[in-house]
């Protein structure tokens, strides 16, 4: 059976979340352009494995967790704001039909725009501490 | 925190790679703890007191 030194899986667990940031990049723009259903679909995908590889490598290393500290905090606060800027950007600002669009445009980007700022607070602070 | 890791792990001639696999965490955490980014937990302080056969007061100075 393959066994991995803690470095190993630290360096796994760094490869995930370059490849999650990517694919969320990749997911909020198949969102914005309006691109094929299945780049959404397997954009998103990747984004969530990567996810499960962090949450699962951060429980074994102190340095990932503090990463995840990071990315989580930036995430639950890109979603507060979210939230309290939605009635102003929707409701305020927009009529007719292109009220409309950016009804479901805002309802579909804020959870992918959640997940990019974890990846924004992560690589925040792996920059803050380049170990 | 501060810390005399980098000086301890050093008398030893210990890389920080070196280190990280006696404590068996990564060498970014290792870094992480020398740099005074990151405070060890309980646990792993008290790894490294016994790897260093010292009390946790001497290896890391939390009233600077």
């Amino acid at each position: 059976m393959l066994t991995l030194t803690a470095d190993q899986k630290a360096a796994m667990v760094i490869t995930a979340a370059f490849m999650g940031s990517a694919a969320i990049i990749l997911h909020i723009a198949a969102i914005a352009f309006d691109l094929a259903d299945f780049l959404r679909g397997l954009s998103i995908g990747l984004a969530l494995v990567s996810l499960a590889i962090l949450l699962i490598g951060k429980l074994r290393d102190e340095y990932l967790d503090g990463l995840w500290k990071q990315g989580a905090s930036a995430a639950f606060a890109t979603t507060v704001v979210l939230f309290l800027v939605r009635p102003f950007i929707i409701e305020g600002a927009f009529t007719g039909i292109d009220g409309a669009r950016l009804v479901e445009a805002y309802a579909a980007l804020v959870a992918p725009a959640a997940i990019l700022a974890f990846f924004v607070g992560f690589y925040g602070a792996r920059l803050r501490n380049p170990a | 925190m501060k810390n005399r890791l980098k000086v301890l792990r050093a008398m030893r001639n210990w890389s920080q790679a070196e280190l990280a696999v006696h404590l068996d965490v990564s060498r970014q955490a290792v870094n992480a703890i020398e740099t005074g980014k990151h405070d060890p937990s309980l646990p792993l302080a008290f790894k490294l007191a016994r790897l260093f056969e010292m009390p946790i007061e001497e290896i890391f100075d939390d009233q600077s």
